[in-house]
């Protein structure tokens, strides 16, 4: 046997194939065959350390700041997610088939995602995101706030968009009373058509109210938080987020909350709520209290044990800073609209203190 | 039933348990591999997370005595990884080499293994870092078995000729 007849029997060789007599005499005594066989192993040894040390990299979470461009804002700078949380929000997503367009929003929003902000005259701002087309009108966002001598409703959809300016349809208006139903209240005001541009403030006047100064800021993907479009994957200290949670009773999911987000910051005792209609509402505490049990925090999920139920409770970015939660389920408790599951988060002592409004 | 078939049976009929699990199990040396294939996080991601999500969307075409579940969605995600060369902008020489970019501290190896064809580079990926045995590789690149022996050969001496090249380049 010769060393050419020799070099795809080394190959085979690494892969585990057997040696027969013959070829362990060949490279007893080939130096060139012994060396090449050694080279081949050399090499899957290279590869396997690049496949390992590419997994442990990955598996560090790590976060990298927004980086903004004028009027876009690109996702390749964004807050990258780990992969470890990326599986939690996959094995969410993967119960809620519903929730797709969550790992889908990147790549089928070739025109980006507009957030806009609106500052109102008293000093509050309200921010919506919204799929840009240029083509079609997108459904509208719409809002309503509590602002000082009552609330304001608005409106704003995408109508057009021309290179850098696009058009949107605008209508506000103001009550002196709470608005319950923002789409109604606003169903007999006229859209005016107003355009906004990189780096521009718009301003559009409210007869009765004032100004609302409108800016725009283009994404490239949809932000999870529309009104904290840059949100980092880190939570501050004393902060609970609940960002399109999805609370899970053993395999069955029990609240589907795609969309949802409620976030309360700088509290000492920040804490949530989800109600679910029929099964009362679930407290989360970063501290502990009264009647409650302790859930184990991983990154974005919470899982926990209650009246002989496994939980978990799926976010799409980890809640709080706390390596652990207390949780306890009040199944008694009334919400003023019981056939609505709901999410808050506010401190500890807000939310025992209310013991029938959600 | 084997086990393979049980565990996509689960899937199929939705057991997110299995799923979870098959997904914890697969998707780091998936996104390793494809790492490897473009040379970016982001997109590695990208198309893992498209893999998995199309799988528990749509579960079909896996036929278990064929070969493995996991050589199954690794076979997907290669086509997806050709897909994405192809929609690119860029001349297949020049992603290239931005995707080699991609990291300041590209390694040795990875810069080698970068200048192999698609299906060389998978070939020694699948065998040496998950060690996929002949009739796994001839599932995910839809080779016949026979050929699968030979091609190895020549990837490995192909590589083989790449890196020494480079080792001698970066000691000098």
């Amino acid at each position: 046997m010769n060393c050419d007849q020799m070099r795809p029997i080394l190959s085979s060789i690494c892969d585990g194939q057997p040696l027969s007599e013959e070829v362990s005499e060949h490279l007893g005594t080939c130096a060139e065959c012994d060396a090449l066989l050694k080279k081949y192993q050399a090499m899957g040894s290279a590869i396997r350390n690049r496949a390992s040390s590419y997994q442990w990299r990955n598996l560090q979470p790590h976060l990298r700041v927004t980086r903004s461009s004028g009027w876009w804002t690109t996702w390749k700078g964004a807050v990258q997610i780990p992969r470890i949380v990326f599986a939690s929000m996959l094995v969410a997503i993967a119960i809620l088939s519903g929730s797709l367009l969550l790992v889908r929003a990147k790549t089928a929003m070739p025109e980006g995602v507009m957030v806009l902000t609106q500052d109102l005259p008293d000093g509050h701002t309200t921010k919506c995101a919204m799929p840009v087309d240029a083509k079609a009108p997108t459904e509208a966002c719409v809002v309503a706030i509590s602002v000082k001598g009552g609330s304001i409703a608005s409106s704003t959809r995408v109508l057009s968009k021309e290179g850098e300016r696009v058009e949107l349809g605008f209508k506000a208006k103001q009550s002196t009373n709470r608005i319950s139903n923002a789409g109604e209240f606003l169903a007999d005001v006229r859209e005016q058509s107003v355009w906004v541009a990189p780096g521009k403030r718009t301003r559009v006047s409210i007869e009765g109210y004032g100004t609302i100064s409108l800016r725009g800021e283009l994404f490239d993907w949809m932000p999870l938080i529309p009104f904290r479009a840059n949100e980092p994957l880190k939570p501050s200290v004393n902060e609970f987020r609940l960002v399109y949670p999805t609370l899970v009773q053993g395999n069955q999911v029990i609240y589907d909350g795609t969309g949802a987000t409620s976030i309360v910051t700088d509290v000492a005792d920040a804490a949530a709520s989800i109600y679910v209609p029929d099964q009362g509402r679930f407290i989360v505490s970063t501290i502990p209290f009264e009647g409650s049990v302790v859930g184990e925090v991983l990154v974005s999920e919470i899982a926990f044990r209650l009246d002989g139920h496994d939980y978990v409770l799926y976010n799409a970015m980890p809640p709080t800073l706390a390596p652990r939660v207390w949780v306890r389920h009040d199944l008694d408790y009334q919400s003023s609209e019981p056939t609505k599951a709901s999410i808050v988060s506010k401190s500890l002592a807000e939310l025992l203190s209310t013991k029938s409004n959600h | 039933m084997t086990d393979e078939g049980e565990r996509w049976e689960r899937i199929k009929k939705r057991d997110v348990g299995a799923f979870a699990l098959f997904y914890k199990e697969t998707a780091p040396a998936l996104c390793s591999y494809l790492h490897q294939l473009t040379g970016q996080t982001h997109s590695a991601e990208d198309i893992a997370q498209q893999v998995f999500t199309d799988l528990w969307e749509g579960p079909n075409g896996f036929q278990p005595e064929r070969g493995s579940l996991r050589a199954y969605v690794f076979g997907i995600a290669r086509k997806r990884a050709l897909d994405w060369w192809r929609r690119r902008p860029q001349t297949g020489a020049e992603a290239k080499e931005s995707a080699a970019r991609d990291e300041d501290r590209t390694p040795l190896i990875q810069d080698a293994l970068l200048r192999l064809s698609e299906e060389h580079q998978t070939l020694l990926w699948l065998r040496e870092a998950e060690g996929y045995s002949y009739a796994e590789l001839a599932y995910v690149l839809d080779l016949p078995l026979g050929t699968v022996k030979s091609r190895l050969f020549t990837a490995r001496e192909e590589l083989r000729k790449i890196w020494t090249e480079e080792s001698g380049r970066s000691t000098r």
